[in-house]
């Protein structure tokens, strides 16, 4: 359990409360009390294993010093917000986030939700091991993805997914075809109940489509079907 | 009144063409009558004089060739040269010869009024039928003792003529009114256009999209809508802005403090046996309140938020006994509470009803005695959903004023379990009354209270429906186990 946490968090009391009741819960805790120091953290220390931060910060706001953590690291990153702006939320996972909470929140809430991005690619890496899957069939690129060494290759270039990205095209390649729906793909990768966010699922997609597809404004990988959810095609 | 209500009315393009084709057809009517008449009167008199002439001239042939006897007469009336379908009849020393042999002279005089006819002052026109066929029966003297030529002329001609002409003008007059429907119907479409831009902008800004505007227009009639309509969707968008940022500014200088309090309290909580037993006991105190705080601070800005039209969420098609059940185990009630009967699928925002439906359950609670159980069932187009609790429910005269702000039960009861927000009632009809539908109190049979929210149901959507059922064979029960994970806020 004793992970490594990066609270990035412009009020004091909010920063030092989390501190100690996250402490209490087993986590490895460091702070950052703006995005210039949370930066700087990240590049004498490397990414820890998850980070806390807020959308207020003093010298910038949270969308940057996401987008900006994004140029280098895939770390699962949860949004904390006193705003519930549904704009806010939007924009902060577009910028990279993983997930949010909005303040005031309990222990328990931002416990499970780190736990829940934190968990590796699930069953189906286990199940496929270190094989390869085949997503789209090119002769001179093909997109393949490993589930069990987490990689995503296009040709040979290996693409850049976050941890949750990745969880997500491994959920959708674990049933080629079939339409899943928000829901489901809420509950599984996010592990987020009835009452969870759909647009999670929306942003994530997206940003999913930009690094996988050859045009994200026309997905042949993962298709939208429309009122129902999402599919992954399998082109071969 | 329903019977006026009832009847269909007829709209406005409907009333711009039904006038044009009137007025239309009122022009024609007046011009076809007046060509009409005039034609008429003037053919009849061009007909009459050329009778007239026609007849002198034959009068001053017969009045020469006549001297001798009767058989001369009948000879030289018989051998007149007349135009096709004319009849003469010559009266000569009382005695009456007419051209038509296969004629009486009895049977034409008949027609002329009888034998005794007499000439009034010279000359005589009367118009006659004979065999069917209209005459124009001129008589002229021959001479001074009585003797006298009638000349009968047929109309017929004149009449078809006249009867071409009606049926010309009757159809010009159908015409032209078809005519004046359409032009009517297309004047009414060019003049209605721009209230279909207006109409068509105002639901797209009704939908949410408060970006549309009206095209500008040089028209300087529409000019001064357009803009005062622009004016309007100005004015109101950066109203909702202001609002939205107070909503923000208001959450985050509020919540900020309560997070760090809530985590805090959350510390000392996991740390309670170390604590006295008097600060123990003092963290239970801050612990309620904390929680009271907090929801209210929930209620009072997703009820500002509700009355400000703002939302967090989403339109949806939502099975209600799956939201119902959800809510039930979000908020840690046993599930054995729903009973459906039938269930429905609403058009609605989940987060604002779940809210609804929580505070109807916790207001059972903690009002009423405790939540007896919630009925969902469907009563025409509405699903109907019955909260019933076992508290000694509300005296009459207060069934509405509950669901006003800050109204609570009654004051010595809040000493004692005073959690209540005095919020949570009004919220729920705010609630309702955004997903058009009706909430409304009423005493349960046997006692208790008794809450009923009636929701529109979606006519279309059931893909939606399957969709998540198959997705629940699928994945199991897995959102339950989750579902307390699960909090947000507002």
């Amino acid at each position: 359990m004793c992970a490594n946490l990066l609270i990035v968090e412009d009020d004091d009391r909010v920063r030092a409360s989390l501190r100690l009741a996250l402490e209490d819960e087993g986590y490895q805790v460091e702070e950052a009390e703006d995005a210039e120091n949370a930066l700087r953290h990240l590049e004498r220390y490397g990414a820890p294993d998850v980070m806390l931060v807020d959308l207020m910060l003093g010298d910038m706001d949270g969308f940057t010093c996401i987008r900006r953590i994004r140029y280098d690291h895939d770390v699962p990153i949860i949004v904390v917000s006193a705003r519930d702006d549904t704009h806010d939320v939007v924009a902060a996972l577009e910028a990279g986030a993983d997930d949010y909470v909005t303040k005031p929140f309990e222990v328990k809430e931002i416990t499970a939700r780190m736990r829940a991005l934190r968990r590796r690619a699930g069953g189906f890496a286990e199940r496929t091991g270190p094989a390869e899957v085949v997503l789209e069939a090119d002769d001179a690129a093909p997109l393949v993805l490993s589930p069990g060494s987490g990689i995503v290759r296009r040709g040979d270039e290996r693409l850049h997914l976050t941890l949750t990205e990745f969880r997500l095209l491994c959920e959708l390649a674990e049933s080629p075809g079939l339409v899943l729906s928000r829901r489901s793909l809420l509950e599984t990768v996010w592990d987020r109940g009835y009452f969870g966010d759909e647009r999670i699922v929306d942003v994530h997609v997206r940003r999913l489509r930009t690094k996988i597809e050859r045009d994200p404004s026309d997905p042949q990988v993962v298709v939208t079907v429309r009122g129902l959810g999402y599919r992954l095609d399998v082109r071969r | 009144m329903s019977g006026a209500s009832s009847r269909p009315r007829l709209g406005l393009r409907g009333r711009v063409m039904l006038a044009f084709a009137v007025g239309a057809s009122l022009v024609s009517i007046v011009l076809s009558v007046s060509v009409f008449t005039t034609s008429r009167s003037y053919m009849v008199a061009q007909r009459e004089r050329s009778a007239e002439r026609q007849t002198s001239i034959r009068a001053e042939f017969v009045r020469n060739v006549l001297d001798g006897s009767d058989s001369e007469t009948a000879a030289v009336v018989e051998d007149l040269e007349l135009p096709a379908q004319s009849v003469v009849l010559v009266r000569r020393d009382s005695r009456w010869f007419v051209s038509e042999r296969e004629l009486s002279p009895a049977f034409v005089l008949d027609k002329l009024g009888g034998a005794d006819v007499e000439l009034d002052d010279g000359s005589m026109r009367l118009d006659v039928t004979l065999l069917g066929d209209p005459y124009l029966a001129i008589g002229v003297p021959l001479n001074d003792e009585g003797d006298v030529l009638f000349e009968l002329s047929s109309l017929t001609e004149l009449e078809s003529t006249l009867r071409v002409l009606k049926l010309a003008l009757v159809s010009c007059g159908v015409l032209t009114t078809i005519a004046g429907a359409l032009l009517g119907l297309w004047a009414s479409r060019r003049v209605l256009r721009p209230l279909h831009d207006v109409a068509g902008t105002a639901a797209e800004i009704a939908a949410g999209n408060l970006d549309s505007r009206l095209a500008d227009t040089h028209d300087t009639d529409l000019e001064t809508i357009g803009q005062a309509f622009n004016a309007m969707v100005d004015s109101l968008q950066s109203r909702i802005d202001r609002e939205r940022r107070f909503f923000g500014d208001v959450s985050h200088e509020l919540r900020t403090p309560l997070t760090t309090l809530v985590t805090s309290v959350a510390v000392l909580g996991r740390h309670e046996q170390d604590l006295p037993d008097r600060s123990r006991r003092a963290l239970l105190l801050i612990n309620a309140e904390l929680d009271h705080l907090r929801r209210l601070l929930e209620d009072l800005l997703a009820l500002a938020r509700a009355e400000a039209g703002l939302h967090q969420d989403q339109l949806e098609p939502l099975p209600l006994a799956d939201l119902l059940e959800h809510t039930l185990a979000e908020s840690k009630r046993p599930s054995e509470l729903l009973v459906v009967e039938h269930d429905g699928v609403v058009e609605g925002r989940k987060l604002a009803l779940e809210r609804a439906f929580r505070n109807l359950m916790d207001n059972a609670d903690k009002h009423g005695g405790g939540l007896l159980g919630i009925a969902l069932r469907q009563v025409g187009e509405s699903a109907v959903v019955i909260i019933d609790d076992a508290g000694p429910g509300v005296p009459e005269g207060e069934h509405t004023r509950i669901f006003e702000r800050f109204v609570t039960g009654n004051p010595r009861r809040k000493e004692t379990t005073g959690t209540g927000t005095g919020l949570g009632l009004a919220l729920v009809a705010e609630t309702v009354k955004a997903h058009r539908g009706r909430v409304r109190y009423e005493p349960r049979p046997g006692g208790g209270a008794r809450f009923v929210v009636e929701l529109p149901l979606q006519t279309a959507g059931t893909e939606l429906q399957q969709v998540r059922r198959r997705d629940g064979a699928r994945r199991g029960s897995a959102s339950r186990g989750t579902a307390m994970t699960d909090r947000r806020t507002l």
